[in-house]
């Protein structure tokens, strides 16, 4: 909300630099966003009356007028039709600027005749948008206008600075120009006054114009209503349309513009109805029937849902309660009577209505915030007493105040040693009462403390804590001591958290570096990942998502690494080794979807350059598997060649090489899997290397990261070792030979290891050349090489018999 | 010849053929095998010694003196020798050190996590436990049960995006009914503040924890402005707990967090989960608050969220809020890390541009 300084000021004796009460404010939680001085545009326009008005000799369409700058007559030429004499006008005499300084004025002659600067309209001042005459003091400013005197002075708009405010939105009170100066007014120890006026009711009785009936009252606790007849609509005055332009609402006609003028100063919104169109001047507020249909102010027609609140008369609707007139019941340049009505509507309804039609206004959002239901009267009235005073015309006698379900009076105990308990410090007894009684508050101290009255305009005053609250922001939060809590806890991390964070720990440690990714994803990665017909039901969807981009939670973390791929290669970024730890979201029968964290990695690219001193290496497969067993521990783990229709955690793997992808279990349970994408995925990401990606869910394995380190005696022995190689066809695995090996339980082996695998030149088609290290060590002597010679022999001897394999080499180093 | 003469001459033979030997050798590598073949355990001047026994005293001591002369002798020369080879080895090799180093794939932490785990582990300090929860919430854990039941219009500062239709404007229904009803719809939680709820419902005061995770919202991405982000919650709650503690942490951390010279201000709020609620703002760390662009010329940055704990949020868990009263405190990561490492832009944190990553 934007308020002029000036504005408040009338309702707060308060003289402080703006900078000074910003800051206090912003203290007391009503935010000030910005404060913006107003200058005027133009400089050394003063007021001058027209003495006479007369016709250009040489042109027909401009006028001369001869007036009184208060140091002497001038004559000047003009465009505008609107002059005449006796007026009060704007005069931009020779030296004058406008528009900033953009537009310097000079005497100059116009079709022949000399004119001496000129007279001004609105839009040329930059006061308001209309350019369609000069802008006639006289009209706009009541009582005597001095002649001579800067414009600014006249207007009284000399010195003023705007404050826009950010206001908390439980605080309705706020939202207005009286409630902000009783914020002020607490802060500087003041009291706020409300707009002084007298109303002069001299029309017929309001009964016998209006008639309101309240169908629901719990939707509509309260309808306050007046009338004003024989009203002139005109344009409202400058001071008023000044105000209104600094708050951001457009004038529109004086009987609108009261109305809004009235809201911004007592928060209480108004809507005002032209009587012709109130069918026998009967009003009712009642709740819509099915598909009922009202065409609203803004020209749009809708169609409404059963039980939204209306305003009808007895044949049609001619508001939607609280939210926007309707066009058939709204003012215009030829009405002459109006009712005003100034209504408590439930602010749930006006929720819910304006939630659904997606209308929001500035009475709607007012409603929500509930306002003050002992506030419509005071409204009505201020608002009666404008129209006549602007628009002429006589006020009805009295209201229509149709008021069945009344506000509860809230009264509330408050402790003054809770205060202090909670806040954390001492207040004095004078303070806390005088604060309360700034605030509105009635208040009547007891044993313990206080008795509040709540003020009905405070409906955010509940319980003890809103209260005590309000001492706290009264004082200011800036001058509450600072202490630290008494804790005797020891802190850490919980035990899910703690793996992840180890898991994290490892994968940095091997050269992976740590990503974070958008868990939403669009349809399009969905689509060609191969997620279709019953896949798509497991998939989980954003029902309001902002785009199609955006709409899917992923299923596959893998997906998300794969589009981080896609971003780097965008930037030529073709080397990429990666992982996250995120989550993974998948249809259930619950209300939520099941939602997993997983530790996924993908590579592509070199894990090496090429150097000077060797390189490159590709990534590949293995760089993942290695990543896999250095952070779970290879003993957990089994790499198991994928099925041909295989899938993991219940949703399908179509996005890997069938061929060239594995499942990962520990202990025979699936905790992952591991591949190489398809080249098509790959492609229709206009990625064109081949990438592997890898998935694991560390729920299952966090019992091998958590397990607690136990010392295990370090190789005191040396060890002995024998290296062999052969040649072997290819579909024979690597464990296959390990196994073998291990099944023949050789004493004092310690380990099989390959360490060379070759296929390619030199080696026969479909075959593969391997070489397997074994070592032999004692625990607690140093062994003689004829003692393990023969385990070794047996070794190599079941490879051969058994595989087929032609050794090549055997050593012992 | 006696025994006397032929170990005599032994000696001499085996001092002229090393000598000879370790003239010639040319590698250090050699001249190793040369110290084990002449002074090894089982070298030749070892095994004359071994003979000594057989020799009468006084032949004893002229050969052991000979043989041990003989001994010093060769070490002697091989440590020449040695130094002599190791002197030449540095005239051959040249090591060029103009040659760049071996260039390995160096791992880089995501800033956004480097960052939680900073804050996480300046809480742990402090006695906190860091805990987690889903982000796919229910209505009532991440709204309602944090003291913003249907139809509240702190609501609608969430822009929520929801997993079930919510139908919460069409339901008609007591305001209990309409509570319950919260407990069906699923959405993306809009803040970590459902942890609280979460983790109040499993343990009992006193409670000290942090939370930290993945957010989401309706926003449109922009340069300030992100669908998914991340938050880190603290809560304690205890007998006793004051704002003055609320103040005193946050004065802590912020100081920790930024410099030890920072500004710390608390400004009065709302937020429905808390009473007094404050917004917490940090001097410029740009600027250091003569104002700047990055501070809106304010000399100030909003950092922080916090308040004492709503008695509706302590009662709807259980707990007796006459007995305990506690803080809570909410951050956006990114917010934090784009002040902190100067980052203009919110979305590079999920685009991850490697170029981006390698400078955390």
């Amino acid at each position: 909300m934007k308020v002029l300084y000036s504005w408040l000021k009338e309702y707060v004796d308060i003289d402080i630099q703006p900078e000074i009460l910003a800051e206090r404010l912003n203290y007391a939680g009503i935010s000030v966003e910005s404060i913006e001085k107003i200058v005027p545009s133009f400089k050394g326009v003063i007021t001058a009356k027209i003495l006479e008005v007369k016709p250009h000799p040489n042109a027909e369409k401009l006028q001369i007028a001869l007036i009184d700058s208060g140091k002497g007559t001038i004559e000047v030429v003009c465009g505008a039709k609107n002059i005449a004499p006796g007026q009060i006008v704007p005069f931009a005499p020779e030296g004058s600027t406008l528009k900033n300084g953009e537009i310097r004025l000079e005497a100059r002659k116009i079709r022949g005749f000399l004119s001496r600067g000129m007279l001004c309209s609105e839009a040329e001042l930059e006061l308001g948008d209309d350019e369609s005459g000069i802008l006639i003091l006289s009209e706009e400013i009541s009582g005597d206008i001095p002649i001579g005197v800067p414009l600014e002075e006249a207007l009284g708009i000399k010195s003023d600075y705007l404050f826009e405010f950010e206001l908390p939105s439980n605080r309705p009170d706020a939202f207005s120009v009286v409630g902000i100066a009783r914020e002020v007014a607490a802060l500087f120890n003041s009291k706020a006054k409300f707009p002084d006026f007298h109303l002069t009711e001299n029309g017929p009785q309001i009964g016998d114009i209006v008639k309101v009936e309240v169908e629901d009252e719990n939707l509509c606790p309260r309808y306050t209503a007046k009338a004003v007849l024989g009203v002139i609509n005109k344009r409202s005055p400058f001071w008023m349309r000044w105000r209104l332009l600094h708050s951001g609402i457009r004038p529109i006609s004086a009987i609108v513009d009261v109305t809004n003028y009235v809201m911004l100063e007592t928060g209480q919104p108004l809507h005002a109805f032209d009587l012709r169109f109130v069918k026998d001047g009967k009003i009712i507020v009642r709740a819509s029937g099915k598909d009922e249909k009202i065409t609203t102010l803004d020209g749009v027609l809708r169609t409404l849902r059963e039980g939204m609140l209306l305003i009808a008369d007895s044949e049609k609707p001619i508001a939607l309660a609280g939210i926007m007139g309707a066009e058939n019941s709204e003012v215009k340049e030829d009405t002459t009577d109006v009712i005003i009505e100034s209504a408590h509507f439930d602010s749930k309804s006006i929720m819910r209505t304006s939630r659904i039609l997606g209308l929001n206004t500035e009475a709607s959002t007012r409603f929500e915030k509930k306002v003050d239901p002992e506030g419509t009267v005071f409204a009505a009235k201020r608002a009666a007493y404008l129209m006549r005073d602007i628009c002429g015309g006589n006020v009805a006698k009295g209201e229509v105040d149709i008021y069945k379900k009344k506000a509860g009076q809230v009264q509330i105990n408050v402790r003054h040693n809770r205060i202090e308990k909670l806040v954390g410090m001492e207040f004095s007894k004078e303070f806390v009462k005088r604060t309360f009684e700034n605030l509105g508050f009635k208040v009547e101290e007891i044993n313990e403390g206080y008795r509040l009255t709540v003020p009905t305009f405070r409906p955010d005053i509940e319980r003890e804590i809103d209260a005590i609250e309000e001492i706290a922001r009264i004082y200011g939060y800036d001058r509450i001591e600072s202490t630290l809590p008494s804790n005797n806890h020891i802190g850490g991390y919980e035990e899910d958290l703690k793996v992840l964070r180890d898991i994290r720990e490892r994968a940095l440690r091997l050269g992976f570096t740590e990503v974070i990714t958008n868990p939403l994803l669009g349809s399009k990665i969905v689509e060609i990942s191969g997620f279709s017909g019953r896949e798509e039901e497991k998939l989980v969807k954003v029902v309001n998502p902002l785009s199609n981009d955006l709409s899917i939670l992923s299923p596959r973390l893998a997906l998300n690494l794969i589009y981080v791929i896609r971003n780097n290669f965008t930037r030529s970024v073709r080397n990429v080794r990666i992982f996250e730890l995120g989550r993974v979201f998948k249809n259930s029968d619950g209300i939520l979807p099941e939602e997993k964290t997983v530790f996924a990695a993908a590579v592509c690219g070199n894990s090496l350059e090429k150097q000077w001193w060797g390189g490159p290496l590709n990534a590949d497969l293995y760089d993942l598997k290695g990543l896999a067993e250095s952070v779970f521990g290879a003993e957990n783990l089994e790499f198991n060649p994928l099925d041909s229709d295989a899938s993991f955690d219940g949703i399908n793997l179509n996005f890997l090489e069938g061929d060239k992808s594995a499942i990962i279990t520990s202990k025979g349970r699936p905790v992952g899997y591991l591949g190489a994408v398809k080249s098509e995925v790959l492609r229709a990401l206009d990625i064109d290397i081949q990438v592997y990606v890898m998935e694991i869910i560390p729920e299952i394995l966090k019992s091998s990261i958590l397990e607690s380190k136990k010392y295990q005696p370090v190789p005191l022995y040396p060890a002995i070792v024998y290296d062999f190689s052969f040649i072997i066809p290819d579909e024979i695995l690597y464990s296959d030979i390990r196994d073998a090996i291990i099944s023949l339980n050789l004493k004092y082996l310690e380990s099989v290891e390959v360490f060379d695998v070759y296929k390619g030149k030199g080696i026969e088609k479909g075959k593969k050349s391997m070489a397997i290290r074994l070592v032999f060590r004692s625990p607690d002597r140093t062994l003689e090489e004829s003692e393990v010679r023969d385990s070794f022999e047996a070794a190599m001897s079941i490879v051969k018999e058994k595989f087929g394999a032609d050794i090549r080499r055997a050593d012992v180093s | 010849m006696s025994l006397l003469e032929e170990l005599i001459r032994s000696i001499d033979e085996i001092k002229k053929a090393a000598s000879e030997e370790i003239g010639n050798v040319a590698s250090i590598s050699d001249l190793e095998k040369l110290r084990v073949t002449y002074l090894g355990r089982k070298a030749e001047l070892n095994l004359i010694l071994r003979q000594l026994k057989e020799l009468s005293p006084e032949e004893r001591k002229i050969v052991g003196e000979k043989a041990n002369a003989v001994k010093k002798e060769l070490e002697e020369k091989i440590r020449e020798k040695e130094s002599q080879l190791s002197h030449t080895k540095e005239k051959k090799e040249i090591v060029d050190f103009s040659l760049p180093g071996k260039k390995y794939y160096v791992s880089s932490e995501h800033p956004i996590q480097k960052l939680i785990n900073e804050i996480c582990e300046f809480f742990i300090g402090l006695g906190y436990e860091v805990v987690s929860g889903p982000e796919a919430e229910i209505d009532y854990y991440n709204f309602t049960a944090l003291n913003i039941p249907p139809y509240h219009p702190a609501r609608s500062m969430h822009d929520t995006l929801y997993l079930s239709e919510s139908t919460l404007f069409e339901l008609e229904g007591t305001e209990d009914e309409l509570r319950e009803a919260t407990r069906k719809i699923a959405l993306l939680r809009t803040h970590t503040s459902p942890v609280q709820i979460r983790t109040m419902l499993r343990k009992k005061p006193p409670l000290f924890i942090v939370a930290p995770g993945r957010c989401y919202r309706r926003d449109v991405p922009d340069a300030t402005h992100s669908p998914v982000f991340h938050q880190i919650e603290g809560l304690a709650v205890a007998e006793g707990i004051s704002f003055s503690d609320l103040k005193g942490t946050l004065e802590l951390f912020l100081r920790n967090l930024f410099s030890q010279n920072a500004r710390v201000r608390f400004r009065a709020s709302y937020f429905p989960f808390t009473e007094p609620s404050a917004e917490v703002d940090v001097s410029c760390i740009i600027c250091g608050g003569d104002g700047c662009r990055v501070c809106k010329d304010t000399g100030w940055l909003e950092v922080l969220g916090a308040g004492m704990v709503h008695p509706n949020v302590l009662e709807e868990v259980g707990y007796d809020s006459e007995k305990y009263t506690g803080f809570a405190f909410g951050m956006g990561v990114e917010r934090l890390a784009m002040l902190k490492y100067g980052i203009p832009d919110i979305r590079l944190f999920f685009e991850n541009n490697l170029k981006f990553l390698e400078q955390f």
